[in-house]
């Protein structure tokens, strides 16, 4: 239940199975179906939700009815209102899952208690908040510098395995185009090979 | 779909059971529903839809899987199964609400050892066990627990059931 979880810190600090131990009990372990939700648009985000399994996507719907994909998270990474999480005021977007999930979520509270009893959490979670600010910056560059086509081939590039995994219609809203536009485009790189 | 917060009714079957069951489906909850003797779940939730389309119900057959989707348990077993169940849980069971609720007063619960990282809220009624799926807002329903957002999440839970709450 917590493979992926302590794999994935392992990767950042060493931990001791004492530590571990401590550290599990901080956490709801919890089982999402496809499509329900982990947060709406107007409720306060109380929990920040590690993704041992499954896939979900955060995002918001405009005035039209529109949504416009934010993120997404699967096994390995952390999804959350960041600012609703810290602040306790209303969260900005949704979160749902887009494949039955199972997810490992702390409060804030908890997140304070745990990361002053293993100081080794605070240099997790600050290597990850670095790398965070990184791909936010990425993100904001390539929304505003690259083309469609750009877009699309990076994120394929990057996350190969997720391609296959998320509906096109949600990767084309992600991008920033829509549903036609991500086909037309997928046409001309198979026919370019 | 708003979100619902989902509830896991273990000892769905009994009486006592069956009635909190049927009472929170009232409610704007998601319910699973799981009991080891099964065979009575499906006619349970069908009852229950019957009554209220609406009702967001499912069967679980597994104790952990149960408890592993819902954010809130509800344990309406005798006092004996208890044990067993909690060691069934335990490990999907951190830090989420559990509720006991038994027509006896038993007058120490050891639930909360069993599970000392759950929030345990212990619950009963005051009624003997023949009487307890009657559910009405004249019989009492102790709530004793030492978290007090669980104490007040459960007061809502028992007010959905029909019970009165007294703390």
């Amino acid at each position: 239940m917590f493979n992926v979880f302590f794999t994935h810190v392992k990767e950042k600090v060493l931990l001791s199975q004492e530590e571990q131990d401590l550290i599990k009990n901080y956490f709801i372990p919890k089982k999402l179906r496809k499509k329900q939700y982990l947060l709406q648009e107007g409720d306060v985000c109380k929990y920040m939700s590690f993704v041992e399994k499954g896939l979900l996507r955060s995002y918001n719907v405009d005035d039209k009815g529109l949504e416009h994909m934010i993120q997404f998270a699967w096994e390995g990474w952390w999804i959350a209102d960041t600012y609703s999480f810290l602040s306790g005021d209303n969260a900005a977007y949704n979160i749902d899952a887009i494949e039955d999930s199972e997810l490992l979520m702390i409060t804030l509270a908890h997140f304070e208690e745990m990361t002053m009893k293993v100081p080794k959490m605070e240099r997790y979670f600050r290597i990850l908040f670095q790398n965070n600010i990184i791909s936010k910056e990425r993100r904001l560059i390539s929304s505003i510098t690259y083309s469609a086509e750009e877009k699309y081939c990076k994120f394929a590039k990057d996350q190969p395995e997720l391609i296959q995994r998320i509906p096109l219609n949600l990767i084309a809203s992600y991008i920033g185009i829509t549903p036609e536009t991500l086909s037309r485009i997928r046409k001309n790189i198979t026919l370019k090979k | 779909m708003p979100h619902k917060n989902t509830i896991a009714i273990i000892g769905a079957s009994g009486n006592l059971g069956a009635a909190i069951a049927k009472g929170i489906s009232k409610g704007t909850y998601r319910l699973l529903l799981m009991d080891k003797e099964q065979n009575y779940l499906p006619s349970l939730a069908s009852e229950i839809i019957k009554g209220n389309s609406s009702a967001d119900i499912d069967i679980i057959h597994c104790y952990k899987d149960a408890s592993w989707e819902a954010e809130i348990i509800i344990i309406a077993v005798p006092a004996d199964e208890q044990n067993e169940i909690a060691q069934k849980i335990k490990e999907v069971a951190t830090q989420k609400i559990i509720i006991s609720i038994a027509s006896q007063i038993s007058s120490d619960n050891d639930l909360q050892q069993l599970l000392p990282y759950s929030k345990v809220i212990n619950v009963s009624i005051s009624v003997e066990t023949r009487q307890a799926f009657i559910i009405s807002k004249t019989i009492d329903a102790f709530i004793k627990g030492s978290d007090d957002e669980s104490v007040e999440t459960a007061i809502k839970i028992i007010e959905t059931i029909g019970f009165n709450p007294v703390v």
